[in-house]
């Protein structure tokens, strides 16, 4: 505890051991758990989409109730962001078979290829929503028109 | 005993300690799935989006097509495989106790079996429209 010896730096500068409450995540193990996340929150829905499909081929009525409860406008962020945990789902997963590949295992790469899994998710999902309904034109209408109502009030 | 090499006695064997060699086949299946869904999911979004305005006969007209079924029954078993893997890595990591652990793989894989089977006689029953 008094100076900086040679057995001072050495113990500092051994590897920490990843236990969660010690250890500050850093970028790759960040995007690990997100990625473990991600699948967590895609099979819970793959679920439930499934059951609402069952649900639907056997109770056809159920089919115009929750496509009234699609046009709901808040409804379109849930797909927005199933869209991009769907899409950076899939980059991870691509990651994972490179890597099992021996492509890109080391910190600069695993950086590197998160950072373009995160821009292109983010495209990805920009890009669907825009050719899936115009979504972006549409909302920028709506709000042109919304502030002209006021206005107008 | 015919690998006399090995130190692990019959007890450690029959108590089931150590690898269980089966990693390299879930990891390989993980990948494959992983890449097969790719083309299944694509083709799950280009669906929902162009069935998002459509009536109930569109939509069971939609999933009558034989490339629909082909490609919704591949989508389901791909899928839950792969997010079965998936999970069941996640219980194995997270769930220390052993009995829980394997009651809640073995629960989740009997879940997912269910689930599929069921979706895929719906998308059958959509596509030859049987009055069950």
């Amino acid at each position: 505890m008094t100076d900086d010896t040679t057995e001072n730096k050495k113990m500092r500068d051994r590897p920490l051991s990843p236990h969660l409450q010690v250890y500050r995540l850093p970028y790759n193990a960040k995007m690990s758990i997100t990625g473990r996340m991600a699948g967590i929150g895609l099979a819970l829905s793959l679920m439930a989409a499934l059951v609402w499909f069952i649900a639907v081929v056997w109770n056809p009525p159920l089919y115009d109730q929750t496509m009234t409860l699609l046009d709901h406008p808040y409804s379109k962020y849930v797909f927005i962001v199933w869209a991009f945990v769907i899409f950076f789902y899939m980059g991870n997963g691509i990651r994972h078979v490179l890597w099992d590949m021996g492509i890109g295992v080391n910190e600069k790469s695993g950086i590197m290829t998160g950072n373009i899994v995160l821009l292109l998710s983010t495209l990805l999902t920009f890009g669907l929503w825009q050719i899936s309904c115009g979504c972006w034109s549409g909302y920028f209408d709506n709000a042109v028109t919304q502030e002209g109502e006021q206005n107008e009030e | 005993m015919k690998n006399n090499n090995t130190i692990q006695s019959p007890l450690g064997k029959a108590k089931g300690l150590g690898s269980s060699h089966h990693g390299t086949g879930h990891k390989i299946a993980h990948n494959i799935t992983t890449l097969t869904n790719i083309p299944l999911v694509a083709w799950v979004i280009y669906s929902v989006c162009s069935l998002r305005d459509a009536t109930y006969e569109e939509f069971t007209t939609y999933m009558s097509h034989p490339v629909s079924i082909v490609v919704a029954i591949l989508f389901v078993v791909s899928t839950l495989k792969h997010f079965a893997l998936e999970l069941q890595v996640v219980y194995e990591d997270y769930i220390s106790c052993k009995c829980l652990r394997m009651m809640k793989i073995i629960g989740m894989k009997i879940l997912f079996l269910v689930l599929g089977l069921a979706t895929i006689v719906s998308i059958l029953k959509i596509a030859f429209g049987a009055g069950v």
